[in-house]
């Protein structure tokens, strides 16, 4: 990957094409790279639909290679949900494609001067720009079929639904997967909208005639990248866990600990937990059947696979197989206990391109405004229609859950900096409460992972048992997991390298062999506090205070059944998270 | 339909393959009652008196959670009649490593982590229940099964209702309330009982 590709939008005459080297970005990659672009050309109080902002979509520094589990894509830009910085990354087959193309990175910059929907085709002869106005307000399948005609069955898609073009700020962009289809989705942060913003439909992707990035110590990276995944394989949740239950095994869990917020945050437990949960949506896939039922990969090169498919009783496609978010989203958060209405809903968002947290919180707050029931799978059926039609109504919910509060007069709204809350309320895990409150991103759950502290030693030594540690994790959490964002690993690569010693070494040996320079546990913390530092410092600049960094009033006053506790974190020590 | 009459606890034994034993294992998601002694500590009624293996509790039960509350220690933490006890193998999310008994990341949740209580506590015999999830259903759930499990009898009704015909088929025998029962007579069995005492041999 040695060069960016920049698309200005607004160039006289019709949208420009450039490539450039990557002179400052060089040696970044996903997070690191979005970041580091958003931060140096993006004025931080500029609006987000408005010309001044950039898309930016990355592949990690190690996509395009033959590295297991290393091809997550990172998309960056002034957030129109949060106002602040965002990175939302994203599973699919766009960042192996891209990487071997040697894009290191795209940027649509500028504003389209008429109002015209463009596709943007990439491949080894180039970047072609057309205006194609008859994909105007296609859903996302519909228009990866479109590209599957014209283009064929081989390339991958990044593309926006109805709520991009709309500018929503719950849109998403998806990635299609290994079955070409729109299910992968960099989600948060209403990055869709931005993509419409900029008039860009669809970005089609062809890495024919493309070879693998070639590693520069290649004995090296070989052994490590083996090592690394009889690692994974090895250990208990990702060798067994994930691959046969998906993410979705933790809902029995987080239930049972009374921290798997029900009813719009109303409680802690859900009574129709079980039937949603993993064992009983892996039984259910198992007993249906079908190719990639209940096991399947989300990019080529993933060993862990803990995804699947969704097929409905008579054995047509549905979606993806819903994964643990998404499932409690629409299901617990709404009351709503039907795996079919789950998956029918997740569907939904992927065709229409929004994200399934931000539209399951905002659905728990239209039920707590009347708008629909709790439980009343239809009426959230009903009600994500609307999003995808434009309705005044839709358009309310299509910009989320804090849009949605405010409009409707709810004060239990589940959001920081206007971003909806994921599926564990902080209340019971108040250490996760804390990265929600000050991660730089806006609530997001996989901003502070459990990635590796104890063997990096960020920060030094906590004590596991002592609960004066919450702040200290939820920093050296937010660190790691910021370098994590940036080499294109999948997160889930966590819990083996968290646990075992031998396979974080052959992390770094992957780095290592495949860069070329030694990587230590101190390089990784140290890229990703540069990484937190860009991303901080553009959000001060933007506006933002420490009294950004606050979870909503109720989870300090209202107390969450059934452990009838509510958040006790000082507001001094959120202070603290980013002291470094 | 036909029912049992009975409107305590009836006690129905299964004789069957690993299929049957097998059909009633998710049941463990919402729980199942066990008699145990109480007053003891989670590793002497986990392995003392239900038979799990020491290793096993130490390396595959990742996360026990006392009435729902973490327990990092489990010989501090105390089962008493009435209680809950839910067991799970390693989670993922940084929450569901937050979970695990005495893990890195205990802090995060420390206050839903069980506090060990030293007041003196009678041992009798006493019911509990117990959850387990994911692979741990398939991998210690017919321990509990062969020693008599209570379930509600509204979800046995619900599982025994949805089984396939191999499950009938490889039902060797039917004992409720000591009197044998031809297996498809159960299909659409309307219990009396509110609760099912079950056990399962493999046969």
């Amino acid at each position: 990957m040695d060069k960016i590709l920049r698309i200005d939008m607004g160039a006289d005459g019709g949208p420009g094409v450039s490539t450039e080297p990557l002179g400052d970005f060089a040696g970044l990659g996903g997070r690191a790279m979005t970041s580091a672009i958003v931060s140096k050309e993006v004025p931080p109080t500029c609006h987000p639909l408005g010309e001044s902002n950039k898309l930016i979509i990355a592949p990690g520094c190690l996509s395009g290679s033959a590295a297991v589990m290393s091809g997550r894509i990172s998309v960056g830009c002034k957030s129109p949900l949060t106002g602040g910085i965002k990175e939302a990354n994203s599973g699919g087959q766009a960042s192996q494609v891209l990487a071997r193309l040697g894009y290191a990175a795209i940027v649509l910059e500028g504003k389209p001067k008429a109002d015209a929907l463009y596709k943007v085709v990439i491949n080894g002869d180039g970047v072609q720009v057309s205006e194609d106005n008859s994909l105007c307000m296609l859903g996302n399948y519909d228009l990866v079929d479109k590209m599957k005609a014209e283009h064929g069955e081989k390339v991958a898609c990044i593309s926006i639904g109805q709520a991009g073009e709309m500018k929503m700020s719950a849109a998403s962009i998806a990635f299609t997967d290994m079955e070409q289809r729109p299910t992968r989705h960099a989600g948060r942060g209403g990055v869709g909208a931005v993509m419409g913003s900029k008039g860009v439909k669809v970005i089609v992707v062809d890495d024919a005639g493309a070879a693998k990035r070639a590693p520069a110590d290649p004995e090296k990276f070989k052994a490590a990248n083996k090592a690394f995944a009889e690692g994974l394989r090895k250990h208990p949740v990702t060798g067994e866990g994930l691959p046969a239950y998906g993410t979705n095994v933790l809902t029995n869990v987080i239930n049972e600990a009374g921290g798997y917020p029900t009813n719009n945050f109303a409680s802690g437990q859900f009574d129709g937990a079980s039937k949603i949960s993993g064992e009983s949506q892996a039984e259910l896939e198992n007993s249906r059947g079908g190719e990639g039922s209940a096991t399947h990969g989300c990019h080529k090169g993933c060993i862990i696979r803990c995804s699947g498919t969704f097929y409905d009783k008579d054995g047509n496609f549905v979606s993806k197989q819903p994964e643990y978010e998404t499932v409690w989203a629409h299901g617990g958060n709404c009351g709503i206990d039907d795996l079919d209405v789950i998956a029918q809903l997740d569907r939904m968002d992927d065709d229409f391109g929004l994200d399934t947290i931000e539209m399951g919180a905002t659905i728990g707050v239209a039920m707590e405004a009347g708008l629909a029931e709790f439980g009343d799978g239809e009426a959230a059926i009903k009600l994500l229609k609307e999003v995808g039609e434009g309705s005044p109504l839709g358009r309310i919910l299509g910009n989320g859950a804090a849009v949605t509060g405010q409009a409707y007069g709810v004060e239990r709204v589940p959001v920081v900096k206007r971003q909806a809350l994921p599926a564990y309320d902080p209340r019971t895990v108040q250490g996760i409460g804390v990265t929600y409150a000050t991660t730089t991103q806006g609530a997001d759950h996989t901003a502070g992972y459990a990635v590796a502290t104890n063997i990096l030693g960020v920060g030094g030594s906590v004590d596991p048992l002592k609960p004066e540690g919450q702040v200290e994790l939820s920093r050296n959490l937010q660190i790691t997991t910021a370098a994590v964002d940036s080499t294109g690993m999948c997160l889930f690569i966590a819990f083996a390298v968290m646990d075992q010693a031998d396979t974080f070494q052959a992390l770094l040996d992957i780095l290592t062999g495949f860069l070329g320079a030694e990587w230590t546990g101190d390089d990784v913390a140290a890229l990703g506090q540069k990484v937190l530092k860009m991303e901080r410092d553009f959000n001060t600049a933007a506006g933002f205070t420490n009294k950004d960094d606050r979870l909503p009033e109720f989870f300090k006053n209202e107390k969450l059944p059934p452990h009838n506790i509510t958040f006790g974190v000082s507001d001094e020590e959120l202070d603290e998270v980013f002291n470094f | 339909m036909e029912t049992n009459g009975a409107t305590q606890a009836a006690n129905l034994e299964i004789s069957g393959s690993n299929l049957v034993v097998s059909t009633f294992l998710p049941m463990f998601g919402k729980g199942a009652g066990c008699k145990i002694q109480t007053g003891s500590c989670v590793r002497d009624v986990l392995c003392t008196q239900l038979g799990v293996e020491e290793d096993y509790l130490a390396n595959r039960i990742q996360t026990v959670f006392l009435n729902g509350k973490a327990v990092d220690d489990v010989d501090n933490a105390i089962v008493v009649d009435g209680d809950t006890l839910a067991l799970s193998a390693a989670m993922p999310g940084l929450v569901g490593a937050t979970m695990r008994k005495g893990g890195h990341y205990a802090a995060m949740r420390g206050e839903i982590s069980h506090r060990s209580d030293c007041d003196a506590v009678e041992c009798r015999t006493g019911r509990i229940t117990i959850k387990l999830f994911n692979v741990l259903q398939k991998e210690i759930g017919f321990l509990f099964l062969l020693q008599g499990v209570r379930f509600l009898a509204k979800d046995l009704e619900t599982v025994l209702q949805n089984v396939s015909d191999d499950f009938w088929e490889d039902c060797r025998s039917i004992t409720l309330d000591g009197r044998k029962k031809d297996p498809r007579e159960l299909i659409d069995f309307k219990w009396a009982a509110v609760d099912i005492d079950l056990s399962i041999r493999r046969s």
